[in-house]
């Protein structure tokens, strides 16, 4: 992330700012854009500092056991020993919060690889070579978001069974047209540029255009599609998990734990607050983070 | 007529006008200017001269975070420098009329030619919509378009590049602005249609009585129409004189080399440039002459003070140290 | 067919056009020909909208002609693919472009960039293309300490250069200019008509140089073709075209330009 910054600072710094061929559009760049990106991202940075640290602790020490029951200390309210309380079971409520981390973000990560690296494939094939190329993939693109994503859940677990594989892919699947959307743009505004022309001229293959000298214009972009996405994905696993649908008892994430609390939800509400709780926290802080690196992106393309 | 006799001697007074930007970097450094009632400007540079700046500064629309740092903009002896939003609303348009460079950006795509232009009228006059309609259809006719009823139903994709150019005249000249600021309007324009354009500012000027300040990085527009010319190199005027002055008789280092690289029947084939190629424009404040390092006829003063204007022959000054006698 | 052949390029009634169904077709271009000499510098005129660029992304290859034939170096290339062209002549046709802001990648240095063309052929070795590399960016004025700079730390003009050094250093046969000077200030303008001349000493190769601005042609070009609505309606040398135009079109372009007297 530092690098980030510093990349973006020293452009500032001297003020021979006529180079760009219409000197006006240069101007635009105010520094005020940048303070609003910066808040940002501090405030992405601090919201997922707190899932960091629970992480960091919990590969360290957890204060209980995630499954063993204590049916003496059913429904306790929040109190110094139990942080945020215990379920139906009596078990802590804050260890599998944080034992419950590792596999959330697990199951995140894995949607969002499925989802951009085909989104990736289909996105810059479509975008570079335009006419039918683009046409089918953008079929394939609005084929996938006619599905609800549920259904597609569904789908799977009725095929395959219950399982985290299973969520994975079928919510990576659900992930590949708003990734392809991204890319597509892109390489679309690039791929019309004179420079790929020259390229093509020089004796360029695709490959090496498409990878060398298109993919880097649009890795900004695809880093705060890839912030959003991440957030979406553990939001997507919740609701599915909440369903039933998503990943079998045996395991914690916060949408099982969520899809437990709902029983007793009047009885022991903070057996739904915490992992709710942190389910916001990481989607407003990788939400933010997005949105920072979107206006860095927007700021670097005015020049 | 009574009007007439209580009117300034110059219809637009810029007074040594500095604009910077957000970060500090001077865009305009130090521009006098002075525009009679009737006379055509020509306000001649390279791109980061400082030219359109100056003139967004005068039309009041600088970009966001550039502000006017020094000096003051008279129009007809009233202070615009700093002027409300409203009042400022009530001179663009109005009393000054602005043709801006790119004709197919400064027009909506949406919206019909015809109602385009008559938004200026609705904003700025009470008359009545049939009353509107003429004016509308007499100024486009008067800025030489053939058909304008037809023309007003149209949208601006369907004009050509010339037409459209028309069309943001005539929306500039409606309400007979005193002075009508033309920000290279023939740029984008080809050979034939530029002349045209040309013609067209030449006779806005001689049948409305109005001003023109007219930008331009070409210098053989300017010849055609200015009478006066301001030559700006990095922010500052380095040569005023009548037209013929300038061109016949470029006294500054600078104007002279830019005259010199254009090309001409005589010069085919030979080298054009003898200056030095420009590098990097420098943005801090000017303690030297800033044409110096470029300069082939450098000596040791100008590496240290920063000329003023000094008098050549009638109306014909340059920046520069030679001439200080 | 090699040493005597005179006309590096030959293009014989060639129609053009973008419209993909038939029933609407429009001609960009229409039953055009031109001939060019090896080793001249042919100027070509119009106004917007007369296939100017057309015409030059149809000798590229970009685009394929509807009908009609392209004779580059005596053989047939109108329907030949980019890479074929590449395989089939080694000193094939290169082009500049007109904005030189949108013809390099931002987000590479100006020095990897010039030595793209040369990894792709695999003829030399690294050390070679480097060295070939930082002696065409000597030979298009620009100091060796812009070989690690980044586009937008150059001007136009520069880039400008720059551009023509990445179509040179694979020696081409055949530059195409389109507008390579019209964004550019007068100044700037001069400094890379300059480098042309001067590169066309040094470099041997055939330019089509592709301009609305006659003043620009008259200056560069030996000859020089003039493009109205999709044909050429005169071409001629330079001297006589100006001085004494044939065509009405012609005539009155020139006398627009205020270069006839």
């Amino acid at each position: 992330m530092m690098k980030f910054k510093r990349k973006f600072k020293h452009k500032d710094k001297n003020n021979q700012i006529s180079f760009i061929p219409d000197a006006q559009r240069a101007y635009y760049r105010t520094s005020s854009i940048n303070k609003v990106a910066k808040l940002q991202f501090r405030i992405g940075f601090m919201l997922l500092l707190i899932p960091l640290i629970l992480f960091l602790i919990n590969l360290l020490y957890r204060p209980y056991d995630t499954t063993s029951m204590n049916m003496s200390e059913r429904f306790t309210a929040p109190n110094f020993s139990h942080w945020f309380g215990t379920d139906n079971y009596g078990r802590d409520i804050f260890t599998r919060v944080m034992s419950g981390l590792p596999l959330t973000i697990f199951i995140s990560i894995g949607i969002n690889l499925i989802g951009c690296l085909s989104g990736l494939l289909i996105g810059a094939l479509s975008g570079y070579y335009g006419g039918v190329v683009d046409y089918w993939g953008n079929r394939i693109g609005d084929a996938l978001l006619s599905i609800p994503a549920i259904l597609m859940g569904m789908l799977f677990v009725a095929t395959f069974g219950e399982g985290i594989w299973q969520v994975i892919v079928a919510l990576g699947i659900m992930f590949i047209p708003s990734y392809m959307r991204v890319i597509r743009s892109g390489f679309l505004e690039y791929s019309q540029r004179n420079f790929v022309k020259r390229l093509q001229l020089i004796g360029a293959s695709s490959g090496r255009i498409i990878w060398r000298h298109l993919f880097p214009q649009i890795r900004t972009r695809l880093m705060s599609a890839i912030a959003l996405g991440f957030a979406n994905a553990i939001l997507a696993e919740s609701s599915l998990s909440f369903l039933g649908l998503g990943v079998p008892m045996s395991q914690i994430t916060w949408g099982r734990m969520l899809k437990d609390a709902q029983g007793f939800l009047f009885q022991a509400p903070w057996s739904a607050i915490a992992p709710g709780l942190m389910i916001v926290i990481l989607v407003l802080g990788s939400f933010f983070i997005s949105n920072g690196l979107k206006q860095f992106s927007q700021q670097r393309n005015m020049t | 007529m009574q009007q007439d006799l209580t009117k300034a001697e110059y219809i637009l007074k810029v007074e040594h006008l500095k604009v910077v930007s957000a970060q500090g970097a001077e865009l305009v450094r130090d521009v006098s200017l002075k525009i009679k009632p009737g006379e055509i400007v020509g306000l001649v540079g390279e791109s980061g001269s400082g030219k359109s700046i100056s003139t967004m500064a005068i039309a009041g629309i600088l970009p966001e975070g550039i502000s006017i740092a020094q000096g003051k903009i008279f129009f007809n002896d009233r202070d615009i420098t700093r002027i409300s939003a409203q009042e400022r609303c009530k001179i663009n348009g109005n009393k000054i009329g602005i043709i801006y460079q790119d004709a197919s950006q400064s027009l909506n795509p949406l919206i019909r030619i015809g109602r385009q232009i008559d938004e200026v009228l609705k904003i700025h006059t009470d008359l009545s919509p049939q009353e509107r309609r003429d004016r509308v259809y007499g100024t486009m006719r008067a800025v030489n378009l053939s058909n304008v009823e037809k023309l007003a139903q149209r949208y601006p994709h369907e004009l050509s590049g010339g037409q459209r150019q028309r069309v943001l005249i005539a929306m500039a000249i409606i309400n007979n602005p005193e002075l009508l600021i033309a920000d290279e309007p023939t740029t984008a324009l080809d050979v034939s249609v530029k002349s045209q354009i040309i013609e067209l500012i030449k006779l806005i000027n001689f049948s409305r009585k109005a001003s023109v300040l007219y930008i331009s990085h070409d210098f053989s527009t300017v010849k055609k129409l200015c009478d006066r010319v301001y030559v700006l190199y990095q922010g500052i005027p380095v040569e005023v004189g009548a037209t013929e002055q300038i061109i016949k008789r470029p006294q500054h280092m600078y104007t002279k080399l830019l005259l010199e690289s254009i090309p001409s029947p005589e010069k085919r084939g030979q080298k054009l440039l003898t200056m030095k190629a420009r590098t990097r424009d420098y943005r801090g404040p000017a303690v030297n002459c800033l044409f110096a390092e470029r300069c082939p006829k450098v000596f040791e003063r100008c590496r240290q003070e920063l000329p003023d204007m000094f008098k050549i022959d009638k109306g014909h000054q340059a920046a520069c140290f030679l001439f200080d006698k | 067919m090699t040493g005597e052949l005179q006309n590096i390029l030959e293009i014989n009634n060639i129609y053009a056009s973008y419209s993909t169904s038939l029933r609407k077709l429009e001609f960009v271009l229409e039953d055009l020909s031109l001939v060019m000499k090896s080793g001249e510098c042919l100027g070509m005129i119009g106004e917007s909208g007369s296939g100017k660029t057309t015409l030059a992304n149809l000798i590229t290859g970009f685009i394929k002609p509807i009908s009609g034939k392209i004779h580059f170096r005596g053989q047939e290339i109108q329907n030949l693919s980019l890479r074929q062209r590449i395989k089939q002549f080694n000193r094939g046709i290169q082009m500049v472009f007109q904005d030189p802001y949108d013809s390099f990648n931002p987000k590479m240095t100006i020095g990897k960039q010039l030595m793209e063309p040369l990894e792709i052929r695999k003829f030399l070795s690294n050390s070679e293309i480097e060295a070939k590399a930082r002696y065409t960016l000597e030979q298009v004025g620009l100091s060796a300490d812009y070989f690690s700079r980044y586009p937008h730390q150059l001007s136009g003009g520069q880039l400008q250069r720059v551009a023509l050094g990445c179509a040179l250093i694979v020696e081409p046969c055949l530059l195409i200019a389109d507008e390579p000077v019209s964004s550019l200030d007068v100044s700037v303008q001069a400094q890379v008509l300059d480098l042309i001349i001067d590169l066309r000493k040094k470099f041997d190769f055939s330019c089509l140089f592709i301009s609305h601005d006659l003043a620009v042609v008259y200056h560069l070009c030996d000859t020089v073709a003039v493009l109205n609505q999709g044909s050429i309606v005169e071409q001629g040398n330079v001297e006589e075209v100006f001085q004494n135009p044939q065509n009405v079109y012609t005539r009155q372009l020139i006398s627009d330009s205020g270069y006839g007297d």
